[in-house]
């Protein structure tokens, strides 16, 4: 047995689907902007250095965007982190601890990889045209990192799911019994299909922002008309190309992934049926966008925006069940009592509500001055 | 003892948290009192239509979401980071006691960024009045963020009744019981004082690069004066109303370290040296240059630094008062360890002891019998305790406060002598919390590191000057 502390835990302060509701509503939230910069930052910069225009367009709003989406795809990664501290902790941290160095690096890397497209958003705003040697260098630095990024977090929660990978790394890795922080989940080909399962997600994300970007920076200047017209064929391919490469990659990805799992530990668990469902989802925003693409107007964008974020909820949904299934011959789910704490519950509720009213009206204040300008 | 034990050479673990968290508060505390400041400064500018210095609010919120929505966040980030991995037994009980502050500030943080990109990207393309309250909502959500924060930091102080009760078995809810401890509300008048304090600097370093108008350079400080003044009137009553209401022991800690006296003499003399600038800037606004501006701004550094390090330092032994202890030990547990033995009762350490020597395991129990060990594991075992037990507090042969030279002997069986009285003297550290067979392993290791006593040869003419001087001393008090 991996150790793990086997005493009871406290109970919790907040049914469990409470926890597991905001655990997923937080992940997908967190993982549609994470996607963007995890696959939007190269395949931007890549376009950037494209002759047709209509690519340098989609580069360049997508990359002055960038910044924003940062803030809150970290923001956002908040919530999933804090509930799986609170509901697998004991597997958490010692899986962190495993490899503490590079996941602190998490941080290190972030700090100069925000900043790098920082630079270069604002480098686009200055002059689309021209973009220095170096600022092309950050972005590509920033691109890797964010890469890097992602492979630390996938070894990390490959090792919080799988405590029987511990003790070899472990006993490779110590100091007189405590983690020098040096290791990984490298050994567990595992890691690469999970890897690929979120970047194929992340195509898929990419055409949906394509399409809603598109609804709302259309011109409807007369003297555009030519040059919108070619914008519209030409993000109406790329969102249909993008949506296509997700799909294969993660169908590639899930099944390579499912019967990966299949090999090792028995778990208890429909493998087949999971891979279906996950597959579902990237297929349903392929369908959505193959037959949207090609309409003007807002519904129809945001129509594959939310497809998207379902096809995110579903493959979230059966991570999470996959992880619980994972975990469960070490903290069971049964193990977890709930002793309801409703004043902290309400405080969080009620800030939540407070929260949605606040950017509600932050919006209606940007929607009223937006109009306002247009008729002026 | 339940988790893995994150050994980092040298530094010790906490010292990157005290690292990671020094360099956030810089950032967090200018999040919240630029923002008030933004917030009002603004209202004031529109109000007067002030063009000129409506210019430079933009071009300072530029540089403020620039600092705090990047570097703040993320070294935010980096806090959760490393306290997970530096003290997880600790950061397990903050979550299971807070999770719903935690969850409940995030919701602050999504509203302030929100009103931070939005305050900043429709400078000019809203009406003053709408502009002035997203700087409003922006300076209200972060004033929310701290409030949650400070809650939890400051029962990391005092935990008022929280201990007691959660060890009788809690009765009704632990979270309000632990938020409104004792620190709270002085903590928080002082962070926001201190907030104010720090966002004026950052203001007036801003404006020492960037402005070069003289005129707007006089407008700039003269405002700002007016938040230092409001600051240090804060935090003086927040810091003194905290530092009374101090545990005893904390106090004392303060009082006895020469350390701690030497950065609280710091900080003072920071403190002193800042408000001289300001009030020389303040009457003499052209002074204002760039050289000044970076010292103001690192005054308030090293107050922050100060105090941030006594808050940390004056905690010892615990990580959560009267609950867990620097070497991530339970105070429920000591007994226990006693008994059983830190090695056999360690999550980690029982099957590393096990693994290294499979002949001290006892084939029917399934224990350890440590008697067993064999002169030449004595060292190997004794490093083992001494990572799980001193290693959150002290490096090895060199380091942060290493043991190599804190061991200092002269004399065989002197440490093994002291370590089950480890916290008789000092009480910064927590109680021996193994067997007496594990101390004497334990100082088989420590005398292997320990420096020789500089003065004093050992073995045979043991401290023979250190008894002539204590006759010395006598004879002295005799007389
Ligand atoms: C919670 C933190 C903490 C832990 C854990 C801890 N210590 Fe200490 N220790 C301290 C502090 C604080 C001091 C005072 C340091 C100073 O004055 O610089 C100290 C001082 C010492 C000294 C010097 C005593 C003196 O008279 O100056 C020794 C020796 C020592 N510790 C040994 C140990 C050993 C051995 C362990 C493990 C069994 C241990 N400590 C665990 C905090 C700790």
């Amino acid at each position: 047995m991996p150790p793990i502390e086997t005493t009871a835990l406290q109970p919790l302060a907040a049914p469990l689907w409470f926890i597991i509701f905001f655990r997923i509503l937080g992940f997908v939230l967190h993982a549609l902007l994470m996607n963007l910069w995890l696959v939007g930052i190269p395949l931007a910069l890549l376009m950037n250095r494209s002759q047709d225009p209509n690519a340098r367009r989609w580069s360049s709003r997508l990359l002055r965007q960038m910044p924003v989406f940062i803030a809150f795809g970290i923001n956002f990664g908040i919530v999933p982190l804090l509930f799986i501290q609170y509901l697998y902790g004991r597997t958490f941290y010692s899986a962190t601890i495993l490899m503490a160095w590079h996941w602190l690096a998490i941080i290190a890397l972030l700090l100069p990889a925000y900043y790098g497209i920082y630079h270069y958003a604002f480098a686009l705003k200055k002059d689309p045209e021209t973009i220095p040697g170096y600022t092309r260098a950050a972005g590509w630095i920033a691109a890797l990192f964010f890469t890097i990024i992602g492979f630390f977090f996938v070894n990390a929660l490959t090792l919080t799911a799988e405590p029987e990978m511990w003790k070899s790394l472990w006993l490779a890795h110590n100091s007189a019994g405590a983690s020098l922080g040096t290791g990984s989940a490298v050994s567990n080909p595992e890691i690469w299909p999970r890897l690929g399962m979120m970047i194929s997600l992340a195509f898929g994300t990419l055409a949906a922002w394509t399409l809603c970007d598109r609804s709302v920076s259309m011109s409807k200047e007369e003297s555009c008309a030519e040059s919108e017209n070619a914008y519209r064929t030409w993000s109406a391919r790329c969102a249909r190309t993008l949506a296509g490469v997700g799909m294969a990659g993660f169908i590639a990805c899930a099944l390579a992934f499912t019967s990966l799992l299949a090999k090792g530990p028995s778990l208890d668990a429909p493998l087949s049926g999971i891979a279906n469902i996950w597959i579902a989802g990237p297929v349903l925003t392929f369908l959505a966008v193959l037959f949207l693409a090609g309409r003007q107007g807002k519904a129809a964008a945001f129509l594959t925006l939310v497809i998207q974020i379902v096809s995110l909820s579903v493959f979230a949904c059966v991570r999470l069940w996959i992880q619980s299934l994972q975990l469960e011959s070490h903290l069971p789910l049964s193990q977890f009592t709930i002793k309801t704490d409703l004043g902290p519950m309400c405080l969080f509720l009620g800030t939540f509500v407070f929260g949605v009213l606040l950017l509600s009206w932050m919006l209606a204040i940007v929607v009223r001055n937006l109009r306002k300008r247009e008729t002026a | 003892m339940d988790y893995l034990w994150w050994h980092v050479p040298i530094l010790t673990a906490p010292m990157l948290i005290a690292f990671i968290a020094t360099v956030h508060v810089f950032v967090s505390h200018y999040a919240v009192g630029g923002g008030l400041f933004l917030a009002a400064e603004t209202t004031w500018a529109h109000k007067t239509e002030n063009r000129q210095y409506l210019d430079y609010l933009k071009s300072h919120a530029k540089f403020f979401v620039l600092l705090t929505v990047v570097f703040g966040a993320i070294t935010g980030v980096g806090i959760w980071w490393v306290i997970g991995l530096a003290s997880p037994l600790a950061t397990e009980t903050l979550i299971r006691t807070f999770v719903f502050g935690w969850a409940a500030e995030w919701v602050f943080f999504v509203v302030e960024l929100t009103a931070a990109y939005l305050f900043l990207s429709l400078w000019d393309r809203v009406t003053p009045r709408d502009h002035c309250t997203l700087g409003w909502l922006y300076a209200g959500a972060s004033v929310g963020t701290l409030i949650l924060i400070t809650g939890i930091t400051a029962f990391m102080l005092d935990a008022g009744k929280w201990p007691e009760a959660t060890q009788a078995g809690m009765n009704g809810s632990a979270f309000w019981l632990g938020f409104f401890n004792p620190q709270f509300l002085p903590q928080c008048v002082a962070r926001i004082g201190v907030a104010l304090m720090m966002a004026s600097t950052w203001v007036l370093f801003h404006a020492s690069i960037f402005v070069k108008s003289e005129e707007l350079k006089f407008l700039i400080v003269r405002r700002t004066a007016r938040y230092v003044a409001a600051g240090v009137v804060l935090s003086a009553i927040g810091i003194l109303w905290a530092g009374a209401i101090l545990p005893e022991a904390a106090k004392l800690s303060l009082m006895r370290a020469a350390a701690l006296n030497v950065i609280l003499g710091a900080g003072v003399i920071a403190a002193g040296f800042l408000l001289f600038q300001l009030f020389i800037l303040t009457a003499r606004p052209q002074w204002l240059t760039p050289a000044s501006g970076l010292a103001v701004l690192c005054a308030a550094m090293g107050i922050l630094t100060s105090g941030e390090f006594i808050r940390e330092a004056v905690r010892k032994p615990f990580i959560l008062p009267e609950c867990i202890y620097g070497n991530q030990v339970h105070v429920s547990k000591v007994e226990m360890l006693r008994q059983n033995g830190l090695l056999e009762s360690g999550v980690w350490t029982k099957p590393y002891v096990t693994e290294k020597f499979p002949h001290l395991v006892d084939a029917q129990t399934g224990k350890l019998v440590l008697e067993q060990a064999r002169p030449e594991d004595e060292k190997a075992l004794g490093e083992i305790i001494f990572m799980h037990h001193c290693g959150g507090c002290h490096a090895q042969e060199f380091g942060y406060s290493g043991l190599g030279f804190l061991s200092t002997t002269s004399e065989k069986g002197e440490i093994a002598e002291m370590l089950p009285r480890l916290n008789s003297q000092i009480y910064s550290m927590p109680p021996w919390c193994g067997t007496a067979k594990e101390a004497d392993l334990l100082a088989v290791y420590l005398e292997s590191i320990a420096k020789p006593h500089p003065f004093q040869k050992s073995g045979s003419q043991k401290s023979a000057p250190q008894e002539t001087e204590t006759q010395k001393g006598a004879a002295h008090a005799a007389n």
